[in-house]
């Protein structure tokens, strides 16, 4: 269906004469006004994207966690399913979970061609990906939710049903050899993927969740059979529904297409903790790029500790988001110049990290280690003033709700706090921030690094 | 047959629904004005489309409208310097300044109750630029380290070269960044008058999308923008289309690790009546993992892990660039079997069933795409701006589905003839 639009002109401005007659002097003071005085009242009334009473939670009998954000607006369905087993789940077989995410999609049961999963998807016009994280592996789809149908049952395939065979392993190996090579290819992510490295001594967290191409040429299809036996069981899974569907539809839907799968004992994951070691060591990697990246990873808190992570991701805006973020103004007054720079704060199951990263000149690197680490002990001694922490939180909360706009967003928001534990922490997030103190960062910034890295040109001199 | 019916008829039901009634105004000064209300997520994007298009940049001022755009962010007659941004970002909101083929784009998105406050700092940047010369010198400086900016990867590089090769001398021709050259030939006062001659209300595009009431969006547009005044808008210049003469071998070695083999063949901009046509072409070729080139060449010769199509969406013309990222050592294999892919749409009509999924895909991929508002409001404003009209966003799936076998063979006749063939690749 179409139809014709009417093109209308305003009624009452007629050409070169506007309706309401203010001077220039007054509209730019009105103007300014909007922009300076009207903000404060606006800025608290950032609204929550997952209010508690709009998501529906249940649990099927075998353990399978559904999750629902009923929304009747636009006739499309995002769906994700997410396993509670990412790259670090067995220590000992990094990129596993990345290799096995690529091969549910080779063929299943009742699709058993190579992609045929995601090909039936997209003959109706769906898209699909797959992630591998450190704790998590998503599979996540979005629909016109006249298909929704299918699209369970084909998720019900990818996860319950997959081939795992031995020719399309050997089909799918070289396309996650070339990944990791592109991911390696990239300075940024090769850098991150250092600090990690040598932040973590001994938890899997320090691997890539990618795998490395050791890794990936070491790996045979039995070891990806042994892995999905063991975490893509029900009770480890969850499946997360937003969009055009009920809250009972979709749970009638999983009953049929997932109800049969029996739930089995959960292996044990890595403990992180007395794993971190605060060392301070510091390792260079050689890289063909101008200038060097510089990485500093220090300890961060897991999601057990809802009110820490939120701290956290209080503390990255602070630091580094908005026009009065503290470490650009601070490199700047200790006479650093810094290209790029950014924070990698990841909430995660275990103890995690937070990293801050900055681009700059071999010479700098020393300098801005050192800044870097002032900066963040004098932010443990004085408090932070109470406007400069409301306008952090603004930041914060604004960025969740334009982060949260569609349905793919939000579903990926949902799947990634229940792969984390609990999809509750999505709803509470709002609050958890709103109730961050300036004590609360005081006491809880991390002023002794895990490590730290410097990738590209060597620093000609280091503290 | 009935399968390809079938999805026809799918296709059909994914109009976008959820979207309120479209509204088309003109304020007194000329600019348009169009709002949509979504409701959807509480989010309010506003697109303001400036006709300046790098066809009326002078060839020694390539890189002007770069220049321009970013004075226009060193603050308005009324606040200064970065207050705008800042006022935005204080509260997370976000300004985007973009500069395209055709037009420049200034674009904000915001929470719903802000809208006031995003539609007001678009006023001061748009209608009241201070452009004055402390501002030119950060403006030019970031323009200059835009030109600078490397390209990444071999798929990056090979575009690069692609481009260089198919619109040397054309307007099109340094992206829109301009070079060093021209850079440094541009004034203050050429930015000043660049302003006066091309940013006119008459000219430009205001387009509001999300949560918002449709009253408040045009209400508020008329208050804030209404004083902009009208004047002439400077005609534009005249320029023909790049053609390729002869199909051209180019070949780089550089700090890469996978090889790019990219064909690029010249075609028609966004109002030509092949356009959609191509756009369909695109999904037969990279729209998935059903789609020829990832079946064929990913999946079947085994020859690369990434292979794509690119083609924009640009006014006076446009490209489509075919690539396989693979190894050196497969890159002869590569260029045949993606030049077989191109030969084949040529000469087989396409069957029933992958046409059907193919305009699936595009209908879809365009109906998604539509869920965030910012890209939305781009689109409407585009279109409006090609003189296509903001409610073609409702035509498209029609003109979609009426497309047939026949015309994707005559396109692919029609443009798949002569290219420009890059390679880069690894210097070892």
């Amino acid at each position: 269906m179409t139809m014709q639009l009417p093109r209308v002109r305003l009624p009452g401005l007629p050409h070169g004469h506007p309706h309401h007659v203010l001077s220039r002097v007054r509209r730019v003071l009105l103007a300014l006004a909007i922009l300076l005085l009207v903000l404060p009242a606006q800025a608290a009334e950032i609204p929550n994207p997952f209010p508690g009473d709009q998501v529906f939670v249940t649990t099927l009998s075998n353990g399978l966690r559904v999750v629902v954000r009923e929304d009747h607006s636009l006739p499309v369905l995002s769906a994700v399913v997410v396993v509670r087993g990412g790259a670090a789940a067995e220590g000992n077989r990094p990129g596993i979970a990345h290799v096995l995410e690529h091969m549910v999609l080779q063929g299943t049961a009742r699709y058993p061609k190579p992609l045929e999963p995601q090909q039936v998807l997209e003959q109706v016009g769906g898209m699909s990906n797959g992630m591998t994280t450190r704790d998590m592996t998503r599979l996540e789809v979005v629909i016109a939710s006249a298909h929704a149908e299918l699209l369970v049952n084909v998720l019900a395939e990818i996860a319950l049903r997959p081939l795992l065979g031995e020719a399309s392993f050997h089909r799918e190996r070289p396309v996650v050899l070339a990944e990791i090579q592109r991911e390696a290819d990239h300075p940024l992510a090769y850098s991150l993927n250092r600090a990690y490295l040598l932040a973590f001594r001994r938890h899997p967290y320090r691997f890539s969740p990618i795998g490395t191409i050791e890794d990936v040429l070491g790996m045979q299809p039995a070891d990806l059979r042994g892995w999905y036996e063991r975490w893509y069981v029900p009770n480890n899974m969850s499946i997360v529904f937003v969009g055009d569907i009920t809250p009972a539809g979709a749970v009638q839907m999983v009953q049929t297409a997932f109800g049969q799968a029996k739930a089995r004992p959960l292996p044990t994951g890595p403990s992180a903790d007395g794993e971190v070691e605060e060392a301070h060591s510091y390792a260079h990697f050689q890289h063909d790029i101008p200038g060097a990246y510089v990485v500093l990873a220090f300890p961060a808190p897991s999601a057990r500790e809802p009110h820490a992570m939120a701290t956290f991701d209080v503390l990255t805006s602070l630091l580094c988001d908005g026009p009065d973020a503290l470490l650009p103004a601070w490199w700047s007054k200790q006479g650093v110049s810094v290209g790029k720079f950014g924070i990698e704060f990841v909430s995660s199951r275990q103890p995690g990290c937070l990293l801050i990263w900055a681009h700059t000149t071999p010479e700098q690197v020393g300098k801005l280690h050192d800044a870097t680490l002032t900066l963040m002990t004098q932010l443990a001694v004085s408090p932070i003033a109470p406007e400069q922490l409301a306008r952090a939180k603004q930041r914060l909360l604004t960025g969740f709700l334009l982060d949260n706009e569609t349905y793919s967003q939000q579903a990926a928001t949902l799947a990634f706090y229940e792969g984390l534990g609990d999809v509750h922490l999505a709803m509470r997030y709002v609050p958890s921030v709103q109730a961050v103190t300036a004590e609360d960062l005081r006491t809880l910034i991390p002023t002794r690094p895990l490590g730290w890295v410097t990738v590209g040109q060597r620093p000609e001199a280091l503290p | 047959m009935m399968r390809a019916l079938l999805l026809l008829c799918i296709s059909l039901c994914m109009l976008p629904a959820w979207a309120g009634d479209l509204h088309t105004v003109r304020l007194g000064n000329g600019l348009r004005v169009v709002v949509l209300p979504t409701t959807a997520a509480q989010v309010v994007s506003i697109a303001m489309l400036l006709d300046y298009s790098a066809l009326d940049e002078p060839e020694a001022q390539r890189g002007i409208r770069q220049v321009l755009l970013n004075s226009m962010l060193q603050g308005s007659s009324a606040v200064g310097g970065s207050t705008i941004q800042q006022t935005l970002a204080a509260v997370g909101g976000r300004l985007e300044g973009r500069v395209h083929q055709d037009v420049l784009e200034l674009s904000v998105t915001v929470p719903a109750q802000m809208l006031t406050l995003g539609m007001a700092a678009l006023t001061e940047i748009v209608c009241r630029p201070q452009l004055a010369e402390r501002g030119f010198s950060a403006a030019l400086q970031q323009a200059h380290l835009t030109a600078a900016q490397a390209p990444y990867g071999a798929v990056d590089a090979a575009l690069r070269d692609s481009h260089d090769l198919l619109y040397a001398g054309h307007p099109y021709a340094t992206r829109g960044v301009g070079t060093p050259d021209t850079l440094a030939g541009i004034t203050p006062a050429a930015v000043r008058a660049a302003y006066g001659q091309h940013i006119t209300p008459g000219s430009s595009v205001l387009a509001i999308v999300g949560r918002c009431d449709r009253e408040e969006g045009i209400r508020t547009a008329g208050e804030l923008f209404s004083t902009w005044e009208d004047r002439p808008r400077a005609p534009r210049l005249p320029a023909a289309s790049p053609l390729v003469q002869a199909s051209r071998l180019a070949l780089r070695q550089t700090a890469v690790r996978s090889t790019c083999v990219m064909l690029t063949f010249p075609v028609p901009g966004a109002t030509s009546d092949d356009f959609l046509a191509l756009r369909l072409v695109d999904c037969l070729l990279s729209g998935g993992t059903g789609s020829r080139l990832f079946r064929s060449v990913r999946e079947e010769a085994h020859l690369a892990y990434e292979v794509a199509t690119v083609f924009p969406s640009q006014g006076a013309c446009s490209h489509f660039s075919v690539y396989a990222l693979t190894h050196t050592s497969y890159m002869e294999e590569t260029k045949a079997a993606l030049v077989e892919v191109l030969a084949q749409l040529q000469v087989e009509p396409v069957q029933p069933d992958e046409l059907a999924r193919a305009k699936a895909y595009l209908n879809s991929r365009y109906l998604l795409s539509h869920q965030y508002s910012a890209q939305y409001a781009f689109d409407l404003a585009w279109y409006e701006l090609l003189g296509l009209g903001a409610d073609y966003d409702r035509i498209l799936p029609k003109q979609i589905d009426a497309l047939t076998a026949a015309d994707i063979q005559r396109v692919a006749r029609t443009y798949f003839t002569r290219y420009f063939l890059v390679v880069v690749m690894p210097e070892s």
